[in-house]
């Protein structure tokens, strides 16, 4: 008898807890609608503003947040922004480089294949072989690429020893001749299908 | 010369002109004729609206004054992010650049750095992705997160 008392009991106490530690959540949960703001809600549009002002990385970790935001991180403009970012003087209009890029995969590409590997800080010269490494294999999958990527490794190196310089007219030609024979390869790959 | 503004909490702010054309949508609206009468804001409260106002007057009064303005507007945009928002949206809506500017880059400075599990946390966005689909774009920024 006295044992089915002593449960009888723990049930009620257990009961108690229970209620207590769902009015706690209800709370919390009110707590934390009352705290969440309205970049809940943030449209397409602000984004894109908000967006225009960070660096790469923080873009590239951006894309990974929602369908919402990875829509916006694809668009041209905002890479276009963080590539020219490192050009002084191209030596062409905007436009014209522009076009070219655009049509040869675009400024994401462009960055995430041949600006990031070379600008992004190099903590060690490790990492910056893996570097030259993980981009050559990108480039390697034909005859054409395999001069290339030999001419690509005595790149980082130089990087490591001081702060990346601001690019200038040849670096930008350089990337942009390894972005059109990445866009040739891409077509040769296509025609040998048929 | 003097405008009046009516807020969408039905306040009405009395400011002058040269204050209120810093929006371009208020001078837009000055600019067509049509600016006699009060001007309705319906898509900022009379909060916001007081704060914009006093940004654009500082922005007057303090025009030659560049090291003054920056710390102004360094104040000003320590708001939390309820408010933050706000300001966003009417900067936006009253198509005021420097506020706009300043606040994004605010926002920005909050996502500087972060996962995007971080990045949710703080904006609290909510995750809509597939697990595959989310395994897929990860892959696809991978280098955003080498270190």
């Amino acid at each position: 008898m006295k044992k089915r008392g002593l449960a009888e009991n723990h049930d009620d106490e257990e009961e108690q807890q229970d209620r207590k530690m769902k009015r706690i959540r209800v709370e919390e949960e009110e707590n934390e609608e009352e705290n969440e703001s309205g970049f809940v809600n943030l449209d397409e549009n602000l984004l894109y503003e908000v967006l225009k002002h960070v660096d790469a990385r923080t873009l590239g970790s951006a894309a990974c947040v929602s369908k919402l935001w990875h829509r916006t991180v694809q668009d041209e403009r905002l890479w276009e922004l963080i590539c020219t970012k490192h050009w002084a003087n191209i030596g062409c209009p905007n436009q014209q480089l522009r076009s070219v890029v655009l049509a040869l995969g675009g400024f994401r590409r462009l960055h995430s294949l041949y600006l990031w590997p070379l600008l992004k800080p190099q903590s060690s010269s490790s990492s910056s072989a893996a570097a030259s490494s993980s981009s050559s294999s990108s480039l390697s999958s034909s005859s054409t690429a395999s001069s290339s990527s030999s001419a690509w490794s005595p790149f980082p190196p130089m990087v490591s020893s001081k702060p990346p310089a601001r690019w200038g007219k040849d670096e930008m030609q350089l990337s942009l001749s390894l972005l059109s024979i990445r866009y040739y390869e891409k077509m040769n790959f296509n025609s040998r299908g048929r | 010369m003097a405008l009046e503004l009516k807020s969408s909490d039905n306040k009405i702010f009395e400011v002058e002109e040269l204050v209120a054309v810093q929006s371009e949508t208020i001078k837009s609206l000055v600019e067509d004729g049509c600016a006699d009468n009060v001007i309705p804001l319906p898509n900022v409260d009379s909060k916001t609206l007081e704060l914009v106002l006093d940004w654009c007057k500082n922005h007057v009064d303090m025009k030659l004054d560049e090291e003054k303005l920056k710390e102004y507007e360094d104040k000003f945009i320590e708001v939390d992010q309820a408010v933050l928002y706000d300001l966003l949206l009417a900067a936006n809506y009253l198509n005021i650049k420097d506020l706009l500017n300043r606040a994004c880059q605010k926002v920005a400075d909050m996502l500087k750095g972060k996962t995007p599990e971080q990045i949710r946390e703080t904006l609290n966005i909510v995750n809509d992705f597939s697990p595959e689909e989310e395994e897929e774009i990860r892959k696809e920024n991978l280098w955003a997160f080498e270190e």
